[in-house]
């Protein structure tokens, strides 16, 4: 017995794909003599878009057989746009890591939006001087841990995962190291971030200790069989509840949202692009696996939980965006705000009358409106980012507020356009994509009879859209007292262009195709074991 | 055909966008060439539409379909039927009379030294308000009707936003407000459909079958989503209570925004109300049919009132615009066949009527840069054929035998005092009241000796109207008196829709009547049974 098998590289090889990148990174970096940050960027990009493509198109078996030879025969790895009707599943290191269609889904998810975020990363880096390579070793060791963390089958390899994904991001949010207030963010995110992984550690143990194993399926299968005794049960809930705490940390649910605003604001703009759209979709997909899988011992007390966390969400973010005057701190709140809205599609396996199956059409919603939302979170962000350049020359440091944005359709016309359709994609604005998330959303919500948290949403659009539109109406109004500064062009580099441009077009016709993708979702989530 | 136009101006602003942008004195032709033919294809594309149009179809007709998704239930296709084909038309037309009238007024204004302004966003608004108010009219979806009725908003907050006048902050801010409270309850109405409806197969397409499972649902359920419909339509249109944004809006819009907003987009609304709560809902608007009628009369003499205590030409035009809106949701809930056409008669009479109002205001603004009534007076002397064309346009308004107006405002009477004959006899008094403030307003304006405001700026320019922004006119002057005249060219179109509509809920209550009866005696059976049994 060899202490590898080929179906283990098979599960995790974009991730082996990302961690290698960084290798060959590191490894240029010493060895080489001319060593210069630009290769850094080339092969990080390289890197991602093999996984990505990986994960969009999958692996047929032909091809699996031609790369890892005879031991791969009979294995294929589906992607997102050719293999999810194969309903294949690779099981790897004894089950900790699951590669089925529902972790492939967010796969492509993290992996599509990882690509599109790196691309606006090299300029900001240039701009404050320290473009390193290390920088991008550390993006991809945070793609890589998102990664393992949504493919995990056992609670350590959610710590795990967890862990690959937040230490190089504590770095990140403090990368502009001579900034007090990105120092500031990184320790608080830092704190906060391991405070929270303490959560679910105690989590994991007790949940271990109530059902005897930290493999998510064998507990399932336990919960399904013979049930969790009842003098083991408030071990159980307890254990539950703390691994959801630790997980609802990064979802940035209400009572676990302390650090968002701050750490948000203070970290370089690109970096908070990573934390809103990467880990909030990537944990929201682990914080509803484990719902599906773990929840049904605890019953109707969780589920009502999560309808007044979520409840709570909306209307803390909304209310508190509402009065900010920094942007980044409104998106921040607003993102609190839309966690909310997820959240409401967590409560909907539990209400299904089929038991604790997983809901496709919940799935599948949640993961459009989770990738939609990351899509205009790394849009909004990725400009805001752009933007604190130009206006970086005259201060040392510069926040974007409202004020700044006056008359930036004149200064700067693109910019103001994507950064005004980023707004009102999150306000549900037709045609954009914000909408058709909340409209897959308020359907299943109208479908399984939660009138409630249907209207709750609804009424926190209607609360949101008041903010979002003043991003609108600041760019686009006249002002008496807008700034005249000379037109500039939005983004100084190419590969920031691309980026730009292709998610100002993914969030302006994915709405149109959202039959299509939302119906992957579901059926992907129909492999979800 | 019906797709091109109304893609047509979406990819005109496609070429819009990738143009350098140039900051001249003068206005841009070329941005002026492209959105004109982009306008004009588009309604010609209409126009060859409407010879296709057969009248004695009541279902959707020459509908093309694009994407069907089984799923979501969104199918982006799009048809036209009798209620919304002569909308359709009178948009497709409407629109490049304004983007030409735009152009003519940025020359002058650019002759008295002002700058056109950011002029590529102000074309690219202007189509994509063109394409979205298409798209309204044409859907077949609840969902693609959404999407376009949404769409609107935001050229049209950037119309009145950055083009508008002093006060165009709070205008805009209000509008946006009111119609996205509106849409909300929409949204949340639409989808609500999908969860009461019981066999699982409902898709969003504005179907009999859709109809028929709405009236299965339970009734209060019924009357819920009656009022989430309703609340968004009548806020758009505006009726009493919620009318405040109009005045403002109108004030503050450039003149193409007045004339688009009165034209067409208040007709999104009363179009709202005819196409989805009357035949969704027939019991529930049975039910609440007195409460519409005096919110609509309420409208009329409120409308009217207002407008003839008001000081500036637009906002009496405006508020005239609330009076008249009125007198459509009266006959809109009349529930037979005259009142109905005389609604949708009165529709479009009030696009053309009011459209043209608001045009020749912006026409004299042009030039006079004041809209208050003490300013004017003897314009008549300087500028007769200005006058002229603003009489005929004050008598269609007036409702003139001869003219549209009064074709509409009687059929709607008539159709009213069938149902309600109380309601019509305060609703006539309307018909007064508007002679009075219109015929006020003329007076004030036009009459009596040249105010010395006017004789300033006659030194300046001359106050003639050129020949440019009469040929604008002309197609108004000529519907204002061929739908006079000949009402049966537009009445024909919408009759077999409305009185398909009229049968079917007709049909439906008296289902529900026997289903009710069928209970009741039921209930009797059941109670004389245990009667029995004790």
């Amino acid at each position: 017995m060899s202490f590898f098998q080929v179906t283990d590289i098979i599960a995790i090889f974009p991730h082996l794909i990302l961690v290698s990148g960084a290798l060959i990174i590191l490894i240029l970096q010493i060895s080489l003599p001319r060593y210069r940050t630009e290769s850094a960027f080339i092969i990080s990009i390289i890197a991602v878009t093999i996984s990505t493509l990986i994960s969009i198109f999958g692996l047929s078996s032909e091809a699996l057989v031609s790369i890892f030879g005879q031991g791969a025969s009979g294995l294929t790895y589906s992607g997102f746009l050719i293999g999810f009707d194969k309903l294949s599943k690779i099981s790897a290191f004894s089950g900790h890591t699951i590669w089925n269609a529902y972790s492939g889904l967010y796969v492509f998810g993290i992996l599509s939006c990882l690509l599109l975020t790196l691309l606006f990363t090299p300029k900001i880096l240039k701009d404050i001087n320290l473009n390193l390579s290390e920088a991008y070793q550390m993006i991809l060791y945070t793609g890589a841990g998102l990664l393992f963390f949504v493919t995990a089958n056992n609670l350590i390899m959610i710590f795990i995962g967890l862990e690959l994904a937040s230490l190089p991001l504590f770095v990140l949010a403090a990368w502009d190291r001579k900034n007090k207030s990105a120092n500031e963010a990184g320790m608080k995110y830092f704190l906060l971030g391991v405070f929270s992984v303490a959560f679910l550690l105690l989590g994991s143990a007790l949940l271990y200790g109530a059902s005897g194993s930290m493999n998510l399926l064998d507990i399932n299968g336990l919960i399904e069989g013979t049930g969790i005794s009842t003098d083991m049960k408030r071990l159980y809930s307890a254990g539950l509840i703390l691994v959801l705490v630790g997980i609802g940390f990064k979802v940035a649910l209400f009572p676990f949202h302390g650090w968002v605003a701050d750490v948000y604001e203070g970290s370089l703009t690109i970096v908070t692009a990573f934390m809103a759209g990467l880990v909030k979709i990537a944990s929201v997909s682990v914080f509803y696996k484990l719902m599906i899988l773990l929840g049904k011992p605890m019953g109707e007390p969780i589920m009502l939980t999560i309808i007044i966390l979520s409840v709570l969400s909306m209307f803390y973010g909304n209310f508190t965006a509402l009065v900010q005057t920094n942007i980044k701190r409104m998106f921040a709140f607003s993102s609190i705000s839309h966690a909310g809205y997820m959240a409401a599609l967590f409560v909907i396996p539990n209400t299904s009358r089929t038991g604790y199956l997983i809901h496709a059409e919940a799935s599948g919603s949640l993961f459009f409106y989770a990738w939609g939302y990351a899509l205009g979170s790394i849009l909004v962000f990725g400009v805001i980012a752009y933007l604190e350049n130009i206006t970086k020359k005259n201060n040392d440091r510069v926040q974007i507020t409202f004020e700044d944005l006056k008359g930036l359709s004149k200064r700067n016309p693109i910019s103001a356009f994507l950064l005004s359709m980023g707004s009102l994609s999150f306000a549900g604005i037709p045609p954009l994509v914000g909408f058709y998330g909340k409209f897959y959303l308020l359907r299943v919500l109208f479908k399984e009879n939660e009138i409630f948290l249907a209207l709750m949403v609804t009424i926190n659009s209607l609360i949101g859209v008041y903010y979002y539109a003043r991003v609108v109406f600041n760019c686009y109004w006249d002002f008496e007292d807008e700034k005249s500064e000379e037109k500039s062009f939005a983004f100084k580099s190419v590969s920031a262009w691309i980026s730009g441009i292709s998610l100002g077009i993914l969030i302006l016709i994915i709405g149109i195709f959202s039959d299509f993708i939302v119906e992957r979702a579901m059926f992907a989530s129909l492999n979800f074991r | 055909m019906l797709t091109l136009s109304i893609i047509a101006p979406l990819l005109a602003v496609v070429i819009i966008s990738l143009l350098p942008s140039s900051q001249k004195d003068k206005p841009n032709k070329l941005l002026m060439y492209i959105s004109m033919a982009a306008s004009i294809i588009s309604m010609i594309a209409s126009f060859v539409i409407a010879g296709q149009f057969s009248l004695e179809n009541e279902n959707f007709q020459l509908t093309e379909t694009w994407f069907l998704s089984s799923l979501s239930g969104i199918n982006w296709s799009f048809a036209l039927d009798g209620l919304s084909f002569g909308l359709y038309i009178l948009t497709a037309v409407l629109f490049p009379l304004g983007i030409y009238y735009s152009y003519v007024s940025l020359e002058i204004r650019s002759k008295q030294n002002e700058k056109p302004h950011r002029e590529k966003l102000f074309w690219s608004s202007l189509l994509i308000l063109e394409t979205s108010v298409l798209g309204v009219f044409a859907a077949q979806n609840l969902i693609v009707f959404y999407v376009f009725w949404e769409l609107m908003l935001v050229p049209m907050v950037l119309l009145i936003g950055i083009w508008g006048g002093k006060n165009r902050k709070y205008a805009t801010i209000k509008f946006f407000i009111y119609t996205f409270g509106g849409s909300v309850f929409l949204i949340f109405g639409i989808i609500a459909i999908l969860f009461f409806n019981t066999d699982g197969k409902l898709s969003f397409d504005i179907t009999d079958n859709l109809i028929m499972s709405l009236n299965n649902f339970p009734k209060h359920i019924k009357h819920y989503l009656f009022w989430a419909f309703i609340i968004s339509f009548i806020i758009k249109i505006p009726a009493f209570p919620v009318h405040t944004w109009l005045p403002h809006a109108h004030t503050e819009a450039p003149t193409v925004g007045s004339v688009i907003l009165a034209g067409v987009l208040l007709k999104m609304g009363t179009y709202g109300i005819m196409r989805f709560s009357l035949p969704f809902f027939p019991m529930v608007s049975k039910i609440y049919t007195n409460f519409f009628m005096l919110i609509g009369v309420i409208g009329i003499i409120y409308g009217a009132w207002l407008a003839w205590a008001q000081t500036d030409v637009k906002k009496l035009v405006a508020y005239s615009s609330v009076s008249h809106m009125g007198y459509i949701i009266l006959g809109m809930f009349s529930g037979n066949i005259i009142g109905l056409s005389g609604a949708y008669m009165q529709m479009i009479n009030h696009g053309i009527s009011t459209g043209l109002l608001f045009l020749l205001v912006g026409i004299i603004y042009d030039r006079t840069h004041t809209r208050e009534i003490d300013n004017y007076g003897g314009l008549a002397k300087l500028s007769p054929v200005y006058a002229i064309i603003f009489m005929i346009a004050t008598l269609s308004s007036v409702g003139l035998p001869g003219t549209n107006g009064f074709v509409g405002e009687f059929l709607i009477l008539i159709g009213t005092f069938l149902t309600s004959p109380i309601i019509t006899v305060f609703a006539v008094t309307g018909v007064i009241f508007g002679a009075v403030y219109m015929l006020h307003l003329y007076k004030q304006v036009f009459w009596g000796k040249p105010s010395e405001a006017l004789l300033k700026v006659k030194e300046k320019i001359s106050l003639n109207i050129t020949f440019k922004e009469a040929i604008i006119t002309v197609p108004f002057v000529i519907m204002i008196f061929w739908l006079g005249i000949k009402p049966g060219l537009l009445l024909d179109t919408t009759k077999a829709v409305l009185q398909k509509n009229i049968s079917q809920s007709q049909n439906i209550q008296t289902n529900m009547n026997i289903g009710e009866n069928i209970k009741a005696v039921d209930k009797k059976e059941n109670i004389e049974k245990s009667g029995e049994g004790s």
